[in-house]
């Protein structure tokens, strides 16, 4: 994922200004993501040219607050429920779905799971057919279907790990949902 | 050390976890430890020491002489020839009488005199005081709480007095308990001589002197003088052509009746002698020639020393017998828990336990359920001895202290339940030891072929089992008794260890069975050990059964009498007993009262004639097998003659029949003895199995024509009384003083009847109950050992469940398992059995010709109770097979759990 | 659909009642066609056994109706249903579960001697079908004496002998190690390719995958249902 996608997911929680948003974004992935406040701007410079988002009024200290715009929040919401295909897509992409997810009010973390768990599903089938049929072929290829094989099933074992965690956590604490992952994510 | 110890802690744990089957176990092993605990000590308590002994036959003194059926003449005698011999010992002299006290009941009256020192020993005043006046008595504990007497109560001792006694004190026997004595004083026991007689009187001396020597040298000076007690014409010590006949018979008998009693012996045989002896009087009969005798307490008193241990040891031995059994049941569920153990056998295999450790560690549970079951039995026995004491006094009949228990008494069972159950434990855990590790971890037990030695050391153990058994019963003291059990046990091990290989074998067939027996052959086939002590136990039990039935054979042939139906009771009434003249007729108001009494019963007056009769059997028989047979089982009244009365009471009208050709018929028989001799006439007769009262009725019914023949012989009025009765009740017929019976038995002049003993029962009732008691046992043991293996067995039937059998399939493998095992069971016991039998009755009574009730038979030969077993063989499993798929549970259908 | 194997509808289960009361199922429709291979997967306590168990005639739904060929579990007897294991089911379990008494040939024709087919050719039918596993000459080998690999063939073959056309798998390859259990996998594959049908209970998504459809269990409902492409991507590879 980039930047973009991260801000505008930032966003659906409410309006913020550019700094908030790069103490926001470092907090949800855990510091996996590093942006200077000058790359945060471009980026929402860029996404207000495309009509994702729009500047609001300035406040006391001068900072301009962004608001999602309709097709901002379509735009978003279409990249949360996409699953991401592991073949052209990094892990990233996934785990960077759900930081954003674990950090917002807004967007629920299991059905990102529940959406991902089938698209990955989905494909360790394909693979598997292909495993199953394909015994003749050339060793590479076995190899390379091993490996993709294996690595969705890694990422299936990892989503249903995710789940009992979120599953547990749900059962033991009653913690507004913020402060408990920003103190995980500390 | 430390291994043994760590293989203890585990024993202990898996005991303690498995309670079940721990409990069962102990359960099953106390039972036996229990009932040879209580037998132990009963038989040692009923043992009498030679010291006690020495005692009771002479209290303080040294010396007893008896005078039996007095006369003036002979105490006269006796008087004298004490004086002479002994005139400066003390003596004590008394009376003893034996005498009927009560209607059930009958005692000694003796006129003791307490307060001599020479009674210690014989009585001792416990309470109250000596008998002074002539209506006072003392007497016995015994005697006082089989009557509710206290001191101060007055009693009417007997039916024949009018004297009322008061009972002034309580005396006691040192060692024997059941002593019904009752001390009076001499004029009372004057008065009673005066009345009724001294027909039943003895006269007692108890001697004693200072000398060492006194004991010996009387008994000699006694023996040497008392011929001369008898007849002077006769020639003493009696020659050896009369050592036959009993001395005090020899001195009274003309030489002519001598000689005839001897001819007749020799040449018509014992039976025929003592007929002779009969006619010739009375006094003979009765036995009421006086006869002396002296007793000399010594130091070389005769005593069976081998008898007194023998409490504990047969104890032991009836442990033993019983564990045997018990061990083979223990066996299946030893072998049990150690396959569901496997994996945990595993683990301590991988943890560094050798074979040895896991061998103590199985056999270690099998030593502290063994330890644990004795324990537990023995204190039970304690609770049972201490509480049962009053009971115990009356079947010891001495007197028992408080804590009568020895440690002999406990040892000898608790250590065979320790061996018992160790071995149990030994077979499984060798077999459980020797699997290697790593497929007791994977929870497989790999099946081995049964070993090649097995069957035939099995085979050898039996025969030498046999061996021993057969040495054993040539003997007779407690040692060859010891060596026959032995022997026994022996054989029952020995063919015990063939039912691994025929389970083996069996199981190889199950090819051709369909799948639900295919499956049982099979797993049979696999847990061998377990399968083997279920077959072994099922074994043990079924020879009971048959041993029960070829006794039952062979009590068929030697009285070859048929029974009456279970609801039949038949009473024979042969005379009046006066109490004191002997029998006499039966007069026709006899046999009103006895109407009277009993109306509802069926009766017929006939008369029986005494006229010698042999069967065919005797005549062929050697006659001196014969003089070692009971003559007392022979009725002396052998022929009745048939009134109209009593063809109509037996209502047969194959008898009639024969009666009506032949004039002459014999019931109560079946195809054994064709010809007769009557009166020294050979005859041949039809049998007519017909029953009747099977130890007096007359075998031989003659027309009263045809007893016209048979004048000269005596003649008897006979009474026969047929009850419609259940046989549970026949026992209280005479003794309950609610029956009307019971009034005309020992009221006054008592009739003298002749009941059945024993219940009448028809063999087929008998095989059928036989039958059903193996049918409980066999299902009781049955269950145990499903019970303890089912959970084994139950995973795999979830999965034919699953696979698609309904769920009667679980009653279908339990039924077949155990019919197969019960089958397996009753086809090595059959052979078996009939082995013990035939060594028993061979080595036992080799060549015996037994007298019957009616004739000959061979004792020696084994008669094989076919039916019986046939019955058992076949049909025990059948039913057991039946009961089992009846009673047990159906596979769940509830969720199958993945077995984890 | 006229050729649907096994059919659940609105299926429900409920274990226990009062405070012990635990809904194992709850309204669950499932749909397995012939031919087709389903995997249900989900955590332990999800229901999955249970669903197994339903559709395998050991256990009845306390709500729903189950058809299995066509026929509802619910109108059959005792007897009827232990034919439908007969005939219809075969099951398949971690454990293997044969049984150690019988030879491998007299395991498979354990269902169809229980339903009374001639002993003969009953063993007919095991060879072939334990030469479809891939066990040809192994008829008289007993469990003892096969790997456990070899084992859950033996179990595939006798869940599938004869009439049989719906095999229950419960974690078939939870005791096998991974390469054994894929073997395993591809045989169920490759038997569902040749006209069986499979409903196979596994926690593992590696195993799941191997089946055409996956279904998802989450505290006795399902919770998701993912498919396999009609065409599998080809995409990716070197060649």
């Amino acid at each position: 994922m980039g930047v973009k996608e991260g801000l505008l997911a930032l966003l659906i929680d409410g309006p913020r200004h550019g700094y908030q948003l790069k103490i926001d974004l470092e907090a949800a992935t855990g510091d996996a993501i590093r942006v200077n406040v000058g790359q945060v701007y471009t980026t929402l410079q860029r996404l207000e040219r495309d009509g994702y988002v729009v500047a609001g009024s300035t406040d006391s200290s001068g900072r301009v607050a962004y608001h999602l715009t309709e097709d901002g929040r379509t735009a978003t919401k279409d990249w949360i429920a996409k699953p991401e295909d592991l073949a052209t897509a990094g892990r990233d992409e996934v785990s960077m779905k759900l930081l954003i997810a674990l950090f917002s009010d807004n967007i629920d973390p299991s059905t990102v799971v529940e959406t991902q768990r089938r698209a990955t599903m989905s494909q360790l089938q394909d693979y598997a057919g292909l495993r199953s049929r394909d015994e003749s072929v050339d060793l590479a290829w076995q190899l390379h279907l091993d490996r993709l094989f294996f690595s969705a099933e890694a990422e299936l074992k990892w989503l249903d790990r995710i789940e009992e965690r979120l599953a547990n956590q749900g059962d033991s604490q009653e913690v507004p949902k913020r402060d408990r992952t920003e103190e995980e994510v500390r | 050390m430390t291994g043994r110890r760590t293989a203890f802690g585990l024993a202990y744990k898996n005991a303690r976890r498995n309670k079940k089957r721990t409990f069962y176990l102990v359960l099953m092993i106390a039972v036996p430890v229990l009932v040879a605990v209580v037998t132990s000590t009963i038989l040692r308590l009923s043992e009498v020491t030679p010291e006690e002994q020495a005692l009771v036959d002479f209290g303080g003194a040294n010396v007893e002489v008896g005078l039996r059926n007095l006369t003036p003449e002979s105490e006269l005698w006796v008087e004298s020839k004490i004086d002479e011999l002994a005139p400066d010992a003390s003596r004590l002299e008394y009376r003893a009488r034996w005498q009927r006290f009560a209607p059930r009941e009958a005692g000694q009256f003796v006129d003791l005199d307490l307060a001599n020192p020479l009674t210690e020993g014989l009585l001792g005043l416990t309470r109250g005081r000596a008998p002074v006046a002539a209506n006072e008595v003392a007497v016995s504990e015994h005697v006082a709480s089989l009557l509710g007497l206290a001191i101060g109560d007055v009693a009417l001792f007997d039916s024949f007095s009018a004297t009322e006694f008061e009972v002034v004190g309580l005396v006691s026997h040192p060692v024997f308990w059941n002593v019904n004595t009752v001390v009076v004083t001499p004029a009372a026991m004057d008065d009673y001589d005066s009345r009724l007689g001294s027909d039943q009187v003895s006269r007692l001396f108890l001697l004693v002197d200072d000398d060492a020597a006194f004991s010996y040298s009387f008994a000699t000076a006694w023996d040497s003088a008392r011929y001369s007690f008898y007849p002077q014409d006769r020639e003493w010590p009696a020659p050896e052509e009369y050592q036959a006949v009993p001395e005090e018979y020899y001195a009274v008998m003309t030489i002519e009746q001598l000689d005839e009693f001897t001819s007749t012996l020799e040449s018509q045989g014992f039976e025929a002698a003592w007929g002779y002896l009969d006619t010739l009087g009375l006094d003979l009969l009765l036995g009421q020639i006086p006869f002396t005798y002296a007793n000399a307490r010594s130091e070389s008193f005769w005593h069976d020393d081998s008898v007194l241990n023998s409490g504990p040891a047969i104890g032991t031995a009836v442990a033993a017998g019983i564990l045997v059994e018990v061990a083979f049941i223990a066996a299946a569920a030893f072998a049990t828990g150690t396959r569901r153990r496997l994996r945990e056998i595993g683990l301590m295999g991988a943890n560094g336990a050798s074979a040895a450790h896991i061998r103590t560690t199985l056999i270690s549970e099998g030593v502290l359920i063994g330890l644990g079951g004795g324990l537990a039995g023995s204190l039970v026995a304690f609770v049972l001895v201490v509480a049962g004491r009053p009971l115990l006094q009356e079947l010891a009949t001495r007197r028992i202290n408080e804590f009568p228990f020895s440690p002999l008494d406990v040892l000898g069972p608790i250590v065979v339940a320790v061996v018992a159950s160790s071995v149990a434990a030994f077979l499984p855990a060798r077999t459980a030891s020797t699997v290697p590790t790593l497929t007791a971890l994977q929870g497989r037990m790999p099946v081995k072929a049964p070993k090649t030695w097995v069957t035939p050391l099995g085979l050898t153990v039996a025969a030498f089992g046999t061996l021993l058994f057969a040495v054993g019963l040539a003997g007779f003291d407690f040692r060859a008794t010891a060596v026959s059990v032995i022997g026994v046990v022996a054989m029952l091990g020995g063919v015990a260890m063939l039912a691994g290989p025929i389970v083996a074998r069996v199981s190889r067939r199950a090819e051709r069975f369909p799948v639900t027996s295919r499956i049982v052959l099979r797993d049979s086939g696999r847990q061998r050990t377990r399968a083997a002590a279920a077959v072994a136990a099922t074994m043990v039990i079924v020879v009971a059964p048959i041993v029960a039935l070829a006794a039952l054979k062979q009590t068929e042939a030697s009285e070859q009498i048929f029974g009456l139906g279970p609801d039949n009771l038949q009473v024979l009434v042969t005379g009046v007993y006066d109490g004191r003249e002997g029998v006499t007729e039966l007069g026709p108001e006899v046999v009103s009262a006895v109407r009277a009494t009993v109306p509802e019963a069926k009766s017929a007056v006939f008369d029986s004639l005494d006229v010698p009769i042999v069967f065919s059997a005797e005549l062929a028989a050697d006659p001196d097998d014969l003089l070692s047979t009971s003559y007392q089982n022979r009725s002396p009244f052998r022929m009745a003659v048939a009134s109209e009365e009593l063809l109509t009471l037996l209502d047969d009208d194959e008898l009639r029949a024969a009666l009506e050709r032949d004039g002459v018929a014999l019931i109560g028989v079946e195809s054994r003895m064709t010809r007769i001799e009557i009166d020294g006439t050979v005859t041949t007769v039809d049998e007519v199995p017909l029953g009747v009262q099977r130890r007096s009725f007359p075998r031989v019914v003659v027309t009263p024509e045809k007893a016209g023949d048979y004048d000269e012989f005596s003649a008897r009025t006979t009474m026969l009384v047929e009850f419609e009765q259940s046989w549970s009740d026949r026992m209280n017929l005479f003794n309950d003083p609610a029956q009307p019976l019971y009034v005309l038995t020992v009221d006054g002049n008592s009739l003298q009847m002749h009941g059945t003993a024993h219940p009448d029962i028809s063999s087929a009732a008998l095989i059928t109950l036989v039958f059903l008691a193996t049918l409980v046992v066999v299902l009781i043991v049955v269950a145990t050992v499903t019970s303890l293996s089912a959970a084994e067995s139950d995973s795999d039937l979830l999965t034919v469940v699953a696979v698609g059998a309904t769920n009667s399939v679980r009653r279908r493998y339990l039924g077949l398992q155990s019919g197969l095992h019960t089958l397996i069971g009753c086809v090595l016991a059959a052979p078996l059995t009939l082995l013990l039998l035939h060594t028993f009755y061979n080595s036992a009574q080799s060549g015996d010709r037994r007298l019957g009730n009616f004739g000959v038979y061979d004792a020696s030969q084994l008669i094989v109770p076919w039916e019986g077993l046939a019955a058992l063989v076949i049909g025990l499993p059948l039913v057991v097979g039946v009961v089992t798929a009846a009673v047990v549970r159906s596979a769940p259908l509830s969720p199958l759990r993945r077995p984890t | 659909m006229s050729d649907l194997v096994l059919k659940m509808r609105r299926v429900g289960k409920t274990h226990g009642r009062g405070a012990q009361r635990v809904d194992a199922l709850v309204d669950v429709d499932i749909d397995v066609a012939k031919g087709e291979f389903v995997a249900i997967t989900g955590r332990s306590g999800s229901g999955k056994t249970t669903l197994l168990n339903l559709a395998g005639a050991l256990d009845e739904p306390t709500t729903g109706n189950v058809w299995v060929d066509g026929r509802d579990l619910g109108d059959l007897s005792n007897p009827d249903l232990a034919r439908i294991r007969r005939t219809t089911v075969g099951y398949v379990f971690q454990q293997f579960n044969l049984l150690a008494a019988l030879t491998a040939a007299e395991n498979v024709s354990l269902p169809l001697e229980l339903d009374g087919m001639r002993v003969g050719e009953a063993r007919g039918f095991a060879s072939t079908a334990l030469a479809e596993v891939g066990l040809e000459d192994m008829d008289g080998r007993y469990p003892d004496e096969l790997s456990g690999g070899e084992q859950q063939r033996v179990a595939i073959a006798r869940g599938l002998v004869g009439p049989r056309r719906l095999l229950l798998a419960d974690e078939p390859t939870g005791a096998l190690d991974e390469m054994t259990g894929e073997s395993i996998l591809k045989l169920l594959r490759d038997r569902c390719e040749q006209g069986a049908s499979a409903l196979m209970v596994t926690h593992e998504p590696a195993f799941a995958a191997w089946a055409d459809r996956v279904v998802r269990l989450r505290d006795g409902q399902i919770e998701e249902i993912s498919v396999r492409s009609e065409m599998p991507p080809v995409a990716g590879s070197f060649s």
